[in-house]
């Protein structure tokens, strides 16, 4: 590859998942609305709601530190996604994967939400504080099956590698992770639910109060910053998932089929559950997912 | 010639010097410390360096079953007394602001300056004797170090000494067992005694030892002077007993299972999963103590006290990552322990600064000192992403190859419970910079408050730019760990060769490209946000939403200090709160007091004739083991 093309590989990176995250986030909202039987959005609205944000000619800032809180936020998500590579075969969309590992990327996944937090500390909103606690709480629940579900893989494939891992998944869906290390995906999912803010574990943004959540002083510019970096973010974890479990992507399109039956799983348990309180929340990922991942990694052991 | 056997003295003679002259002069005690600090940074880099493997010998005529002192260096000693010496120029300069004004100036220079001194003689030292001496002559010196402060309770001080003079003849006890061996205490004749002596000596022996150093790193069970000792000792003087004094107990460990009596030694005894038992056991209290310290730390509202908590903790990685006793545990042991004390002393130092402009030392008494303290601001907040060890920098190098040590050999239980401290640090970090710069003011004299004293801006920003070197060469610092490890006779535990990646076991990473992504993205950003959009409305810092009401200056807006209060509804976290060891010691002293009140009853009863008998029966009891 030439160091032109190698410098468009890079360039596009952000922006597919950018557009496929902002697609799927208006998918959502079409599939919950037919779950709730009315119509939902157009697909695009998404999109359309960011780009407006973007055109915004004016937006409130609290200080340095609030401006640059969303730079970080997207900063951090950014760096995260180019950790992981899209694809699995030939050069193309593999970012600088080679040049990171499964834990480096577990933890640049936490930087994007420091840099928010930063920012909404410095905005002065006692409720944006609020979520973030509940966020930073949240987290030590669903850290807990997810590191356990990829110390599982890692013992598994006996490699932190995430081109390896792929690579080791190749030849069949047999060779997948997900059926091969079954009940660490299993654990791993209800990390994941909850890393996408599906219902049960929805309490830091709060979608149905009107003040709290750490969005709450962000507009115009801000708030298009923060829900870019939502839609690559989500992406990035589906990507993440799809690398790790199911045997990652050879092409953009099975990249996008895959990504699309982890998400709606996503929908499916967003919209059928109602939301944890914050400590129910951490107490049922410590039980049943912990408890599923521990009996995976017994048996990885013994085998 | 100044080497590693006689640089012990500098310190210790300008600290009484400084003392004396003092009284005369004040700021001399400043000029001396200061002289001091450099002149031993210069000898431990230069005149003792790290290929310098050479060993002094002291014998003062003494009798013939004592062999004299002996003094030495080697990789291992070299690295732990860099971060001796720098700690001591750093906390020195710190302290010239804090301490100017305190009536316990003398004392402070007399008993920092011993401390240090005794310090490096520690990790030069080459027999048990001299080891022995200096480790208490550091308990001692600190110990009046803690009391100095007016505001210290008594307790503070009364448990401090007590645990770890406890923990000292622990060792001293130990030491002699290995005496009665080897008939020397210098150390090449200690490692061939032990390994000549039974299993069960030496399983005892190494129990001793690991109580010595597990006190002097407050590892759970014997951690309850900690806290007390980290919050209530002199502001400047805690970056350099949680930073410093803390890893004399790693050093001790390390060297004495590494080294001394070497892991493959107490191996043979009893053995888990290809570790020692000791070593499994202490690897578990080192997992105990971050999960329980980190909770704990989450829940303070003193700022020291929660760092306190978040050293203990801390200092839990390091103790489980060594006590497995691979040779990338103790690699990742000794990278952790660099990394940390860099992170402790920028946030104690710039903590005191705070606790100095402003007065208080509550989360509930300060916040938005962000515009007042810039600088503090961003060391407190490369602190933070240190001590989180998120990656840009040095910190996710450290904790990254503790997990690859733990994953290596198959301790996955051990790294769980790893993981469960490492996540809810994020919630002290965040807490810790939330409380202190950002939020509101709670008080409005907190508006005025200036940037902390000029003299500990230097520290600030060389540890600074050390915790984003080693983000950006994390494999910079590989080889001095491996030419350490080789002191302590462990083969190479890295794969990388390079400065840019840190590469061992299962993965690797290259810090370089990751720093540099992260800065070209924030770079890009950041001036595409700042140039190419209209400017930002600046909003009065009560404008804001706050459920349709207005706020006023005198509305309460700050109480997002009190981050960690629903940890209390976790059941498992809120059943760990509530439960504290103290209660434990508690009734363990009640119940000994109990028995000593009956035993004083019965035995010593005030009856004369009773009295007699014992002198008695003792004459006679002589008379018969003489005659034996």
């Amino acid at each position: 590859m030439s160091t032109g093309m190698r410098i468009v590989d890079i360039i596009a990176y952000p922006f597919i998942a950018f557009l496929i995250g902002m697609l799927y986030m208006g998918i959502a909202r079409n599939i919950i609305g037919r779950i709730h039987r009315r119509w939902g959005p157009p697909v695009l609205q998404n999109l359309i709601d960011v780009f407006k944000l973007y055109r915004k000619r004016e937006a409130g800032s609290h200080g340095v530190m609030f401006h640059l809180g969303p730079i970080i936020m997207v900063t951090g998500v950014v760096t995260c996604l180019y950790f992981i590579p899209m694809l699995s075969d030939g050069r193309w969309l593999k970012g600088f994967s080679f040049d990171g590992d499964l834990i480096l990327v577990t933890y640049l996944m936490v930087l994007g939400a420091l840099g928010m937090a930063l920012g909404v500390g410095q905005g002065g909103v006692p409720f944006g504080v609020m979520g973030v606690t509940r966020g930073l709480t949240r987290l030590i629940g669903l850290e807990i099956p997810y590191f356990i579900a990829i110390i599982v893989l890692m013992a598994h494939y006996n490699t932190a590698s995430i081109n390896k891992i792929i690579e080791l998944q190749a030849g069949g869906l047999s060779n997948w992770a997900m059926f091969k290390v079954p009940l660490a995906f299993i654990a791993s999912l209800f990390s994941f639910w909850g890393m996408m803010g599906a219902s049960p574990f929805d309490i830091p943004g709060a979608p149905q109060e009107v003040a709290s959540g750490p969005a709450t002083e962000f507009g115009g510019k801000y708030l298009a910053l923060m829900m870019s970096s939502r839609g690559i973010f989500g992406f990035l974890k589906l990507t993440l998932w799809v690398d790790l479990f199911m045997g990652g992507a050879a092409n953009l399109l099975i990249l996008v089929g895959k990504t699309f039956v982890l998400f709606v799983t996503v929908l499916f348990v967003t919209s059928v559950y109602s939301r944890f309180k914050v400590e129910q929340a951490v107490d049922f990922m410590w039980r049943y997912p912990t408890i599923i991942g521990l009996i995976a990694l017994v048996i990885e052991m013994v085998r | 010639m100044i080497g590693p056997h006689n640089i012990v003295l500098i310190p210790v003679v300008i600290g009484i010097l400084a003392y004396f002259a003092g009284k005369l002069v004040r700021p001399v005690r400043e000029g001396l410390t200061l002289l001091s600090s450099l002149f031993v940074c210069y000898v431990v880099l230069f005149k003792a360096g790290l290929n310098t493997i050479g060993i002094y010998t002291y014998n003062f005529s003494l009798p013939q079953y004592f062999d004299g002192f002996r003094f030495g260096n080697n990789g291992f000693s070299w690295y732990f007394a860099v971060i001796i010496a720098f700690s001591y120029l750093f906390v020195s300069l710190a302290s010239f602001p804090l301490v100017k004004d305190k009536e316990y100036h003398g004392s402070f220079y007399l008993f920092f300056n011993i401390v240090a001194g005794a310090l490096l003689g520690i990790v030069y030292s080459r027999d048990l004797v001299s080891f022995f001496i200096f480790w208490e002559i550091m308990t001692w010196s600190s110990y009046f170090l803690v009391v100095m402060n007016p505001n210290t309770k008594g307790k503070t001080g009364l448990t401090y000494i007590v645990f770890n003079v406890a923990g000292a003849y622990a060792m001293l006890t130990a030491m002699l067992i290995v005496y009665s061996y080897a008939g020397s205490f210098h150390f090449d004749r200690v490692v061939k005694a032990v390994s000549l002596m039974t299993n069960s000596t030496v399983f005892f022996i190494s129990l001793l030892f690991a109580i010595g150093f597990l006190v002097k790193m407050a590892t759970m069970p014997l951690h309850i002077w900690a806290p007390d000792a980290y919050t209530e000792s002199e502001d400047s003087f805690t970056p350099f007993f949680s930073g410093t004094l803390s890893k004399m107990g790693v050093y001790g460990f390390i060297l004495f299972f590494g080294m001394l009596i070497g892991f493959v030694n107490i191996k043979g005894v009893y053995e888990i999963k290809d570790t020692s038992l000791i070593g499994y056991i202490v690897a578990w209290l080192g997992v105990v103590t971050s999960v329980f310290a980190t909770f704990r730390a989450i829940v303070q509202d003193e700022i020291k006290r929660l760092l306190a908590y978040s050293s203990i903790a801390q200092v839990g990685y390091i103790v489980t990552a060594m006590a497995v006793g691979t040779a990338l545990g103790v690699a990742g042991a000794l990278y952790h322990a660099l990394i940390h004390s860099v992170i402790k002393l920028l946030l104690f130092i710039t903590v005191a600064g705070v606790i100095y402009r402003t007065g208080k030392n509550k989360f509930s008494e300060l916040g938005g000192l962000i515009t007042r303290m810039p600088l503090s601001y961003l060391a407190v907040l490369f602190g933070i992403i240190g001590l989180a060890g998120m990656p840009p920098f040095g910190g996710f190098a450290s904790k990254w190859v503790i997990y690859m040590s733990l994953i290596k050999n198959h301790y996955y239980f051990l790294l769980i419970g790893m993981i469960v401290s490492s996540t809810a640090a994020f919630l002290y970090c965040y807490k810790l910079i939330y409380g202190i710069f950002l939020g509101h003011p709670s008080s409005q004299g907190l508006m005025e408050v200036k940037e902390v004293p000029g003299f500990l801006w230097v520290p600030q920003i060389v540890l600074m730019m050390v915790l984003m070197l080693t983000g950006f060469f994390p494999g910079y610092i590989v080889p001095f760990i491996e030419t350490a490890m080789k002191g302590i006779g462990f083969s190479v535990a890295f794969n990388s060769t390079s400065a840019y990646t840190l590469s061992a076991a299962l993965g690797g990473f290259n810090g370089f490209v990751v720093i540099n992504v992260l800065g070209a993205i924030f770079v890009f950003v950041f001036v595409w946000y700042t140039l190419f959009f209209p400017k930002s409305k600046r909003l009065h810092r009560l404008d804001i939403y706050w459920a349709a009401e207005t706020p006023d200056e005198n509305t309460p807006l700050h109480y997002g200090y009190g981050i960690g209060a629903e940890l209390d509804r976790i059941p498992w976290v809120g059943m760990s709160l509530r439960t504290h060891i103290t209660r434990f010691y508690e009734k363990t002293g009640e119940q000994i007091s109990g028995i000593a009140s009956v035993l004083k009853d019965v035995v010593f009863n005030g009856d004369g004739q009773i009295y007699m008998l014992y002198a008695i029966l003792t004459l006679v009891s002589i008379f018969l083991l003489m005659g034996r």
